[in-house]
């Protein structure tokens, strides 16, 4: 290589890395002063005593010792939050994976079925939030009534700790539809060949789908569990909105982890204690998390074997 | 087992439709109509009533007005940083690219809420709360990068690209910012609609992060309109009903621009390679 070649291509060198670092910069910058720092942050405050009004005030481990001794709302929470979100990752799942199922069954109209069922995840929680407490009003929702053709009772709904958290997780099912759309592109990449194979060997319908189509989307089905799980834990406006002026639902059966941080942030204004909360839910979720990846590495396939 | 399959499909869709519908049905109806039993299916007659009295109660423009002060920097944040790191990420060789990238899918996996309270608090002290400056919570975080999950759906999409065009622009003489410009992204615009698609949808969607910050009622959105209209008038459903229309109307007309993009953005460039 002659010199000056050597020389533009150590200062093309320098210009890659320089353009790569450059172009990441924002993104980098973004979570160091989003999310990081806020975490630090929140790991002092949550030290603290501290509403707006007043000073901060150093009070070591007063809000742990708080949270997981004398707080009932934080065990009502948790619960609240594990019913919904357990429930809610396992009815879309299941259920989005049944619906994308049939769609791929050499289906006509495939793609106006996809948009109708995709519609209601565009559509704004707290709309849909007014929505379904609208259907699902005890005397006056249409739910109840077309219940009534079949015999069936009155069901209370949003009304009673008992159904509340279930008719949330009917809600989520409802504004679902991107996990089918995510589950159908996936199954439409499943090789013809392979369920054909399996139609020789003698195989039907359930040999396909537990031989061939679920190994296979394995990897699509944990990205699905993992998104669910996320947004599952993030429910806030669903609280807020279905819960009565506190928010967490009748007799607090609805009081999901989100807004119980909301509440004490910025209706108690116990702002330290909110941030000792969100240390709590992070670590939470960070164990959920881990766990969640150690058990799919067990039975998720990638192609080729590569990770 | 076709029959079952459209049966079951054409029931299911009947069910996702029928909220929809009943909102809109209920929207035109005067307050003895809508809570007559048995529950009529057509509004007898199709009165804008309930829209006019919304429009008088809340002033539309105005919250409309805030929403695109919000909207329009986010869109423009989100669609310049997001796909530049995505085109870092996928396009260029730097050191230590693959740990970078990890921390910035790491990010999707943490709940926003953890975050939320120490980043208000970050706000309140820079004393931006009190004035129109308000909004800035809502956009500046949108020059930082765009959302994790915005650089992941473009980078995926840009890794399908082939690599001998930048080489062949570098011999050309081509720096690295023309060629993102002139040559990546003009490629990369379906991925790119998509990524503005779903923000659009997400800023309509956001709720809390509006609720905590804007605090001014002159400052107000859409969603926070149609929140303070439920609490003062709670039994006035047909009202509520019309509100929602409102707040639900601009989600579902991007949704039919952007169907196709939409759908086959989650599809093809979401989540695969």
């Amino acid at each position: 290589m002659s010199a000056i070649k050597q020389a533009s291509y150590k200062s093309y060198k320098r210009q890659r890395i320089l353009f790569g670092y450059l172009s990441i910069l924002p993104a980098i910058l973004g979570i160091f002063i989003f999310t990081i720092g806020p975490l630090l942050y929140s790991l002092y405050l949550s030290f603290t005593d501290w509403s707006i009004l007043k000073k901060a005030e150093w009070i070591g481990f007063d809000n742990y010792k708080h949270i997981f001794t004398e707080d009932l709302f934080f065990v009502k929470s948790l619960k609240a939050t594990a019913y919904y979100s357990a429930g809610s990752v396992i009815a879309c799942i299941v259920f989005c994976f049944l619906v994308a199922f049939v769609l791929n069954l050499d289906i006509k109209g495939r793609a106006f079925f996809r948009a109708v069922f995709y519609l209601p995840s565009v559509i704004p929680v707290l709309a849909t939030s007014i929505i379904f407490l609208w259907l699902f009003d005890v005397d006056f929702g249409i739910v109840n009534y077309m219940l009534g053709w079949f015999g069936i009772d009155k069901q209370m709904w949003f009304s009673s700790p008992k159904s509340s958290v279930p008719t949330l997780i009917m809600m989520a099912m409802w504004g679902a539809g991107n996990i089918i759309v995510i589950f159908l592109a996936g199954m439409q990449d499943v090789p013809k060949h392979l369920l054909e194979a399996v139609e020789i060997d003698g195989g039907n319908a359930w040999t396909k789908l537990t031989s061939v189509t679920i190994p296979l989307m394995s990897p699509i089905i944990f990205y699905n569990v993992i998104l669910c799980f996320v947004n599952s834990i993030t429910s806030f406006t669903q609280a807020f909105a279905v819960g009565g002026p506190n928010g967490g639902g009748v007799e607090d059966s609805a009081l999901f982890f989100a807004f119980f941080i909301y509440r004490e942030a910025f209706k108690h204004q116990n702002m330290g204690y909110a941030c000792a909360l969100a240390m709590v839910l992070f670590v939470i979720v960070s164990i959920l998390t881990y766990l969640l990846f150690k058990a799919a590495s067990g039975w998720i396939h990638y192609e080729g074997g590569k990770k | 087992m076709k029959t079952v399959s459209y049966g079951f499909l054409s029931l299911l869709a009947m069910t996702v439709f029928l909220p929809m519908y009943w909102i809109l049905r209920s929207s035109f109806m005067d307050s003895m109509e809508i809570f007559q039993f048995p529950p009529l299916w057509f509004p007898q007659t199709l009165s804008f009533e309930n829209y006019r009295e919304v429009m008088e109660r809340i002033h539309f423009g105005r919250l409309f007005l805030n929403t695109f002060i919000i909207l329009v920097p986010v869109l423009i944040g989100v669609g310049f940083t997001s796909s530049l790191a995505a085109f870092g990420f996928a396009r260029i060789d730097f050191p230590l690219k693959n740990m970078w990238f990890s921390l910035v899918i790491m990010t999707i996996l943490l709940p926003s809420i953890i975050t939320l309270v120490p980043t208000y608090i970050g706000w309140s002290k820079l004393n931006v709360l009190g004035d129109w400056r308000q909004f800035l919570p809502l956009i500046v975080p949108a020059f930082f990068g765009g959302g994790a999950f915005n650089i992941f759906l473009l980078r995926q999409f840009l890794l399908t690209i082939p690599r001998e065009l930048d080489e062949s622009a570098i011999i050309d003489g081509a720096g690295y910012f023309t060629i993102y410009r002139s040559i990546i992204m003009p490629l990369a615009k379906p991925a790119v609609i998509v990524v503005l698609l779903f923000t659009f949808v997400g800023v309509w969607n956001d709720f809390l992060g509006q609720l905590i910050y804007l605090g001014k009622e002159q400052y107000h959105t859409v969603a926070l309109g149609l929140q303070s209209l439920r609490g003062n008038l709670d039994t006035r459903f047909n009202l509520l009903m019309a509100c929602s229309v409102i707040l639900v109307a601009p989600a579902v007309i991007v949704f039919l621009i952007g169907q196709r993009y939409f759908i086959e953005g989650i599809a093809t460039t979401g989540i695969k390679g």
